[in-house]
């Protein structure tokens, strides 16, 4: 039985990435191909923040801001001093992860709950202001525009593939995290904390290590975001995609690896097609959320669970009768 | 192994251990029995770091260890395993087991620890991918023990195991812990209410009243009456 759940989910999984490969070979739209760009984008943030929020239990809002840093910090060593985006990216992960780690992590030690929401929603929303007060670097409320491609040229294909590597790469890394000693320690952590110190685990360390590792790939996406889409400007650290990210996670599902990533992708592609309903954009997604939180408080994920287990159920019924003729 | 000497500890203002004094020799099994509320699980948790002593010394293997936190203390390999069955419900056994082995020295000794728990507990060899919310109660038992054997534990404090249990699971527990010692020479220190079956597997014990140490004897020379008197 178990080995039939394990062949069904590696499947999925096989033939997903097979199909994410091929895609912009089939003939796909220049349009489809900049969804499936945001798509790879978001899948990395709203991992990294489930992987904060649903596995280590720190309940962080500002991880838009990670996403900012790294893209403004990326963006402007490239633009403005010509620096190879290959070389910009990891300077504004490593930036971002610097940053989040020393002002977030350190005093998160000390915090808990809601003083943690408190305190990172405050990190991200003092961010606009201080991008309009440095205008001259950060072109203030107008943004940075015309952000140098990923390389000379590129085209959307170029910029889909450059984006699903990297899309690929964090969320494998994110998968091991999860499963290492550091992945069940992070969850002990939230689940009891003292008893997670009667198992060894030091909390300053983990902690910690949860904060860097969740800034530094969101800082890398916020790299991937203004190269791969040529602009970033304030209006990314809005309500509408702080509220969009924390939709695809609660309706991917919390605490599960494959929840946000299902998540991002309803999310992303459902919002594009919902234009066509105009203002009613935002609503209906809206009533998609609740009704999900109400019949699936485990999300998408728990939907999937549940249907495996009927189709497994049916499966072994119909062998056991035909065992019995 | 353990010496611990003077012992106090509080609860805000309530102080539950006065000047406790005991030690634990290696390749012993001591027991520790007491009435309810009069400090044997405070005791342990002093002793791991779990709620840290406000006065005296706590030395395990000729070293201080009564300032250190919790975590430090379990990479020492002293493993303190709680009478809560606090497994972590969304795990599955296996990865109960895993986190028990996060201090860096039993890292890497994995797979031959993961070998002896599954020789003592060949139960839970079949069950390694089950959610440990589904668990019954003595089974629950068990991994939380296994998961002190996966630590390179030297030393271990059990609180209670055979509380909640059925009588067999009980006795399967017992058997368990003196199988532990017997082969793996591990130290333990066991705070238990089924005297007898305590007393059948441990070479001394110490009885805890009113957070002092009332008296000490080998095992061979208990005298039930005296620790019935105790209690009541």
């Amino acid at each position: 039985m178990n080995a039939l759940k394990f062949n069904w989910r590696t499947l999925v999984v096989i033939l997903g990435i097979i199909f994410l490969l091929i895609y912009p070979l089939l003939g796909a739209s220049s349009y489809m191909r900049h969804l499936f760009v945001l798509f790879f984008i978001w899948a990395i943030v709203a991992a990294n923040w489930n992987l904060l929020m649903g596995y280590a239990g720190i309940n962080s809002l500002g991880n838009i801001g990670f996403l900012a840093i790294g893209g403004y910090v990326s963006g402007i060593l490239a633009k403005t001093f010509g620096l190879s985006p290959w070389l910009t990216i990891p300077i504004g992960g490593l930036t971002t992860c610097l940053l989040v780690t020393v002002f977030l992590g350190l005093p998160a030690l000390r915090l808990s709950g809601i003083y943690i929401a408190l305190l990172t929603l405050i990190f991200a929303d003092s961010l606009p202001s201080i991008l309009t007060q440095t205008r001259e670097i950060t072109g203030g409320a107008m943004g940075l525009h015309e952000i140098p491609p990923f390389f000379p040229g590129m085209t959307k294909t170029g910029a889909y593939y450059v984006s699903l590597t990297f899309f690929l790469v964090i969320l494998y890394i994110v998968y091991r995290v999860i499963h290492s000693s550091s992945g069940l320690a992070f969850v002990a952590l939230r689940d009891s904390e003292n008893f997670a110190y009667c198992l060894g685990v030091n909390k300053f360390r983990e902690r910690l290590k949860v904060f860097a590792i969740a800034s530094f790939l969101t800082g890398i996406a916020g790299g991937v975001y203004v190269h791969a889409l040529g602009d970033i400007s304030p209006t990314t650290l809005g309500i509408e995609p702080f509220l969009l990210t924390i939709a695809m996670i609660e309706l991917g599902g919390v605490g599960t690896f494959a929840g946000p990533i299902l998540g991002a992708a309803v999310i992303v592609f459902g919002n594009e097609f919902l234009r066509l309903a105009d203002t009613l954009r935002l609503t209906l997604l809206g009533a998609l959320i609740c009704l999900t939180i109400l019949f699936f408080p485990g999300g998408l994920m728990q939907l999937v669970d549940q249907v495996e287990r009927w189709v497994i159920r049916l499966l072994t019924k119909r062998r056991d009768l035909s065992k019995k003729e | 192994m353990l010496e611990v000497r003077n012992l106090d500890s509080f609860y805000g203002e309530l102080q539950v251990l006065r000047q406790v004094s005991l030690h634990v020799d290696a390749g012993e099994v001591v027991a520790l029995f007491g009435p309810n509320g009069h400090g044997k699980s405070t005791l342990l948790k002093a002793i791991s770091g779990l709620h840290p002593p406000t006065a005296g010394s706590v030395k395990f293997q000729g070293e201080e260890i009564a300032k250190l936190p919790a975590h430090k203390i379990v990479e020492r390999g002293l493993v303190y395993i709680p009478e809560e069955r606090h497994l972590f419900p969304d795990m599955t056994v296996m990865e109960n087991l895993l986190l028990g082995a996060y201090p860096p020295r039993a890292r890497k000794r994995v797979k031959s620890n993961l070998e002896f728990v599954f020789h003592i507990f060949p139960k839970l060899e079949m069950r390694q991918k089950q959610l440990c919310s589904t668990l019954s109660g003595g089974e629950a038992r068990m991994v939380a023990i296994a998961r002190g054997l996966m630590s390179e534990t030297g030393l271990l404090l059990v609180d209670e195991p055979s509380i909640g249990l059925s009588p067999g699971m009980r006795k399967a527990v017992f058997e368990a812990i003196a199988a532990i010692n017997r082969e793996r020479g591990i130290t333990i220190l066991i705070v238990e209410q089924e005297i007898e079956n305590a007393l059948a597997l441990s070479n001394r014990f110490y009885l805890l009243k009113k957070g002092q140490i009332a008296f000490e004897r080998p095992t061979d020379q208990v005298d039930i009456a005296e620790i019935e008197k105790a209690y009541f």
